[in-house]
């Protein structure tokens, strides 16, 4: 007997490289329709995250950490490569949930690739993590921190984002056609995930006790914020920290599987639940 | 008609709503895959052809199935049992469906077009074609959400049938338009027709169905009470309309709540084929197990 749960997800896949040049229209439309009616439009796009930077540092950097360095770096710029991770994360994690079910009225055909949409939502904000992750970098260099060989694991963390949300997406927006307080459970899970991910503070230098931080580094959001951090500011490589590695990549092909499992068999009944 | 080109072919086509009485009778049926405890059937297994170059009318009272049966031709729905073959591209036109209410009237022009994948170039041509049609004029820069509802059906008009589907769909979508735009609609759908194109035209006015089709096919109840040329069954239909209006109040209801109750309880001869979703084979169960073992293997590593 084959494993059809290999030849799904490779039709997934297939669908999503045939359809890219689709991906990529849909996304710039998606942007123009989120901002038609504001004053400002996408100049909110970088006017948000500032703020959330400024609110930040003088919480957490003056506030909390007293203008200190932290895990050997000034503050700012620690939160920086976090923050922008994390943006980029959240808003495709929450806005990937309703993709679906917000698109699929205006699909009006069965055979429409309607796994595309999350991945609509993924390859639109890359833009501003683009920018943000660019405006870090030089404000690293400003600050005398200059790339390294070990900068070249960026690619590495970004592939895993990307497959670790691409999986995850799938799977949620599946979920919420099904089940729509799902889209609700998700956002509370995220808020508390912002403080248990390490974005804004260290939870190495907690006084938390071992074993929780050592749950913590099971987070594949932190296995992801961590290892941009690792990345730029020259820490360690990625294939030292194995079992973490082998732990992420496990549970990114778990959702995958049961993001594909749930896509094709609703498939042809999401039109009845919406 | 043996020689002619079968367009559409339907046989003993069904679709069940499934009827949930709360929300946890709906989650059972998501987990455990059950049925609903009750269904509801608007199509109760239908068989029919329809052709190239032919115009079709459906008729039929509220409830009847005529939007569900013109959704699943044009696969926004999936049937319960029976088969539908369609040859060619299909196109549906219902009121205010298919556009973005926060896009421009041009952007929602250009954003059908991307969806249907075609080149920068040809969407330029279209799009200056769908903008003469509609005849919009300025409106066509503003948001749709400011659209009266005859502007709304005059782009969704135009955008369809510049789509150049091989079977036009039009759910009771020229009903709101005016007697000019109405015009030349029709003009536009008799000359489709008359280039082999097949036209599916759902209506309550029972005068442009006999301007426009050749044939109609009547739905009562999710049965198909007759198929044949327009002005027979027309003829019926309308002799039933009658008699059904001079029936008394509670005559009406009783005769309602029977169909009503026919398409509750109906059942699906044993031996028939539902449509269904593959269930997950026992190698895909087996790699999740895997998946989940390694998962929990490497977790308690990491944690101990």
């Amino acid at each position: 007997m084959k494993v059809t749960a290999m030849i799904e997800i490779k039709t997934i896949m297939k669908a999503q490289i045939a359809h890219f040049g689709l991906i990529l229209r849909l996304a710039h439309y998606d942007e123009r329709a989120t901002y038609q009616n504001h004053y400002l439009g996408l100049f909110w796009q970088f006017l948000n995250p500032l703020i959330q930077v400024g609110l930040y540092y003088l919480i957490f950097g003056l506030g909390f950490y007293n203008g200190k360095k932290v895990a050997g770096v000034a503050f700012i710029i620690w939160l920086l490569i976090g923050l922008t991770c994390w943006l980029y994360m959240n808003a495709t994690i929450l806005g990937a949930t309703t993709s679906i079910v917000r698109q699929l009225p205006f699909v009006s055909k069965l055979n429409f690739p309607v796994s595309i949409l999350p991945t609509v939502i993924l390859i639109g904000r890359l833009i501003n993590f683009g920018a943000m992750l660019g405006l870090t970098v030089l404000i690293m260099v400003s600050q005398g921190i200059y790339p390294t060989v070990m900068w070249l694991q960026l690619g590495y963390y970004f592939v895993c984002m990307l497959s670790f949300l691409f999986s995850l997406n799938l799977l949620s927006a599946t979920i919420t056609v099904l089940i729509r307080d799902y889209q609700i459970a998700l956002q509370s899970v995220m808020r508390v995930l912002f403080y248990l991910s390490g974005v804004v503070w260290d939870l190495n230098s907690t006084y938390f006790p071992a074993w929780l931080k050592r749950i913590f580094t099971l987070n594949p959001l932190t296995y992801i914020i961590e290892g941009f951090r690792n990345s730029l500011l020259s820490r360690h490589w990625f294939w030292q920290d194995g079992q973490q590695m082998v732990f992420f990549w496990t549970f990114v092909m778990l959702l995958l599987l049961i993001g594909t499992q749930l896509y094709f068999k609703f498939r042809p009944r999401f039109m009845d639940l919406i | 008609m043996d020689e002619a080109q079968v367009k559409l072919k339907v046989q003993a086509l069904t679709k069940a709503y499934d009827l949930f009485k709360n929300k946890s009778d709906h989650l059972k049926t998501l987990v455990f895959g059950q049925r609903a405890a009750s269904q509801f059937w608007a199509l109760k297994g239908l068989s029919f052809e329809i052709y190239a170059g032919e115009a079709v009318g459906i008729v039929g009272i509220n409830g009847s199935g005529k939007s569900t049966l013109v959704n699943l031709i044009s696969a926004r729905l999936a049937p319960t049992s029976g088969q539908l073959t369609v040859s060619g591209t299909v196109a549906i036109i219902a009121i205010g469906a298919g556009l973005k209410g926060q896009l421009t009237g041009l952007e929602n022009i250009r954003l059908k077009a991307l969806m249907q994948g075609l080149t920068t170039q040809e969407i330029a041509q279209v799009q200056q074609e769908i903008i003469e049609f509609a005849d919009l004029g300025a409106f066509i820069e503003q948001p749709v959400k400011t659209y009266s509802s005859g502007m709304r059906a005059r782009l969704g008009f135009a955008i369809a049938i510049h789509q150049k589907p091989d079977i036009l769909i039009i759910d009771e979508a020229l009903s709101v338009g005016d007697q000019t735009f109405y015009n030349k609609c029709m003009q536009k759908l008799l000359a489709l027709k008359a280039a082999g194109k097949t036209i599916i035209f759902v209506s309550h006015a029972l005068n442009q169905i006999t301007q426009l089709c050749d044939r109609v096919i009547w739905l009562h109840f999710g049965d198909l009470k007759e198929i044949g040329p327009t002005k027979m069954v027309l003829q019926n239909y309308r002799a039933f309309i009658t008699m059904f209006n001079q029936w008394s109040l509670t005559k009406k209801h009783t005769y309602q709540t029977q169909a009503k109750q026919a398409q509750a309880t109906f059942e699906l001869a044993p031996t028939t084929v539902r449509t269904k979703a593959q269930p997950m084979t026992w190698p895909t169960r087996l790699l999740a197990l895997a998946l989940t073992s390694l998962l929990a293997v490497v977790g308690l590593m990491i944690c101990l």
